[in-house]
């Protein structure tokens, strides 16, 4: 590895469905009799099946959090988390308060979760980090959405923008910053696409319904009750389907857009080139395949998911890494992650 | 002695270099092809437990790393604590058995955990935040549903009185307890009941049952046994527990999706809802067969409700808040 312009180094992920199959179900098992305390474990072994099976040039990723770090973080989420349930189902008005303490605690947990999941992640014995600072998140994760409110969400392209802007472009890599160049235009434009693929499921769907009531009006067959829940039932099927499409539509196209436009100087650049109609069918086959196999498939769709990303991702190397030194001290705290995971403000790094 | 190929990462760096790593029981040493790299005492280094497919790894205190090339090693005497459940976790027959025991673990967390701590919960709340909560639904329920009754004054006052007499012969604490007449022709003829004694009934309903009428006694019977059994409160501490269970051993598992996940906890709150029916159903059975009311009139009353309202069909009972009306009915006239 020497020299300015090397090759491009493929991602690779090497896990298999039937081994990880073993250890979901095994964990689950023990997450599910343990009423939800192994689920630390759980967590922990399942991304280090995950990272250790990545592999760039040879070497692979480490997640490095202990179960105790996620154990801890997760009691003082989830007490949190029914304190919010009891006080706010026995006094309407401790949502106002819970409301100020979201507003001003998410910046602080934003920053807290994404730097933990970073400084959690080493590649080659050297250590992702994140600079991200409490004025930035609350200006990209609390001052900015409320335009939202001003603009009936037109801004939300616009606002997305930022919020990744501020997580990649805080991320950095053995002491070395990450420059995430991101266009307000192509965040437009996706979800322009976004809206019209949601236009035409709607359409889709009305043309389901019609179908369905004219065969099932025909000849009424309300012996089971067949008739009632069966449109019940594909009309959540089809709903999750349109989400799932919906989804992988935005991942796809932003993880290329900001993949293809981060560089961290003297280090490397990064290409993701996720064809969108191909992600798309294998979200949705994957959403079927857990749905029909009631959760049983999940490992394989995981596995699926994984190696489909890698093998669509590379890395433009610049510069010799072996040289390179890890600049992370600090030990993190888990609760910030969890508390975000179990409020569902988590932000995904894939 | 065991010897393991591997890569082993220099101390907070990214160099690393093909190594030979010996354990002699005591003392880790490196050998990189004649020189020695570094020798360490078994307290100085942690051979991380092993997850499987993952390869051996040992942790070095100073920060160095080392990692087999070879995914099948797996490190041998003191490092064994560490492989139990990477055992358990590629052995076959332990992961069928971990495929049967999970349904059945849910289940009886479900069916047998989560009722005791509901009736917990519901024992050791104080009386004041019941009263809240009922205030406070009855004001939701004004804003929304409920209009002025417009019942006669007369029959109103005749109808509580008999209100006041059934509660003074069931209720425990008859002094909680006040019937509310409301006009609702969204809710239709129907009476609820309210966590700390407020019982709402709507004139359509006594308009269908009739105001000096059996039957509708028999329906205030059953909203009674709602509040004597605490169900209100019970319902708020089982949804409360049921989205805490949810949320930690689901925690991680995102690609169900979240309309799935709330339409199964919506489905297994209908399915507490429904036995707390049937729990009131028994209650107003109970003290009817000792008051000198007629012994059918809750069967009569379900009927009369059932053939104005129609009934669902046997699918969407999962997501009915109420069993079956003809169920009820018949374990009505069974006593």
């Amino acid at each position: 590895m020497q020299g300015e312009q090397q090759a491009t180094l493929p991602v690779t992920f090497t896990g298999n469905s039937k081994e990880f199959f073993g250890i979901w179900v095994v964990n689950v098992c023990l997450s599910v009799i343990t009423l939800g305390v192994y689920s630390a474990w759980a967590k922990v072994r399942t991304y280090r099946y995950f990272y250790s099976h990545t592999l760039i040039d040879g070497h692979c990723f480490r997640y490095l959090a202990t179960p105790m770090q996620i154990l801890i973080g997760r009691a003082i989420a989830l007490a949190v988390f029914a304190c919010y349930l009891l006080t706010t189902s026995f006094f309407a008005q401790a949502s106002v308060v819970w409301v100020g303490l979201f507003i001003f605690g998410s910046p602080w947990l934003i920053n807290k979760s994404v730097g933990f999941g970073l400084r959690m992640t080493s590649y080659r014995n050297v250590r992702f980090n994140f600079h991200g600072s409490y004025g930035d998140a609350f200006l990209f994760f609390t001052a900015l959405p409320l335009t939202l409110f001003l603009t009936l969400g037109l801004t939300y392209p616009w606002v997305k923008r930022h919020m990744d802007g501020f997580i990649y472009s805080h991320t950095s890599f053995a002491g070395k910053h990450n420059d995430a160049q991101l266009r307000t235009t192509e965040y437009y434009w996706t979800f322009l696409v976004l809206a019209g693929s949601a236009l035409l499921m709607g359409l889709l769907m009305v043309l389901l319904t019609v179908l369905v009531s004219a065969v099932f009006y025909t000849e009424s067959t309300s012996v089971s009750g067949v008739d009632k829940i069966l449109p019940f039932v594909v009309g959540l099927l089809f709903n999750l389907l349109a989400l799932t499409t919906l989804r992988a539509i935005l991942q796809a196209r932003i993880r290329n857009h900001i993949y293809n436009n981060s560089r961290i100087a003297e280090l490397s650049q990064f290409r993701s080139a996720i064809p969108v109609h191909g992600f798309v069918a294998l979200m949705v086959t994957n959403a079927l395949a857990v749905i029909f196999s009631l959760g049983l498939a999940y490992p394989w769709a995981k596995v699926r998911k994984a190696r489909y990303l890698c093998a669509c991702t590379y890395v433009l190397p610049e510069a010799d890494w072996e040289s390179l030194q890890d600049e992370t001290t600090e030990a993190s705290s888990a609760l910030a992650e969890e508390a975000a995971g179990l409020f569902d403000v988590e932000i995904g790094l894939t | 002695m065991t010897t393991v190929t591997g890569t082993y990462y220099f101390p907070h760096s990214a160099k690393s270099c093909q190594v030979q790593l010996e354990l002699d029981g005591q003392q880790v040493t490196l050998v990189t092809g004649e020189e020695c790299l570094r020798t360490d005492h078994y307290a100085d280094v942690e051979f991380i437990s092993s997850v499987p497919g993952v390869n051996a790894e040992l942790q070095f205190a100073d920060g160095g790393y080392f990692v087999a090339t070879d995914d099948t090693f797996r490190w041998p005497s003191r490092g064994r604590k560490g492989q139990r459940l990477s055992k358990l976790e590629s052995n076959r027959g332990v992961i069928g058995f971990a495929l049967l025991l999970t349904p059945i673990a849910l289940w009886a967390i479900y069916r047998f955990l989560i009722p005791v701590m509901a009736t917990q919960v519901a024992t050791s709340v104080p009386t004041e935040v019941v009263e809240q909560v009922d205030r406070q639904a009855l004001s939701l329920l004004r804003n929304k549903w409920l209009a002025d009754s417009q019942i006669l004054q007369v029959q109103q006052t005749a109808l509580r009185q008999r209100f006041r007499q059934l509660v003074k012969q069931v209720a425990t604490n008859p002094e909680r307890y006040r019937l509310y007449l409301a006009d609702s022709p969204s809710l239709g003829a129907n009476a609820l009941a309210l966590p700390a004694g407020s019982v709402v009934a709507t004139d359509q309903l006594v308009q269908q049952l009739g105001a000096n009428s059996d039957e509708l006694m028999a329906v205030l019977l059953h909203e009674i046994g709602h509040v004597e059994q605490q169900h209100g409160i019970k319902m708020m501490a089982q949804s409360t527990s049921i989205a805490i269970v949810v949320a930690a051993i689901m925690g991680d598992v995102q690609i169900v999706g979240d309309l799935l996940l709330g339409a199964g906890t919506i489905m297994l709150d209908q399915a507490f809802s429904r036995d707390m029916e049937r729990q009131a159903d028994a209650f107003a059975r109970q003290h009817l067969a000792a008051l000198p009311l007629a012994n059918d009139a809750l069967s009569k009353a379900l009927g009369t409700m059932m053939a104005e309202r129609g009934e669902s069909s046997a699918w969407t009972q999962y997501l009915s808040s109420h069993p079956p009306t003809e169920e009820r009915i018949n374990d009505a006239n069974e006593h």
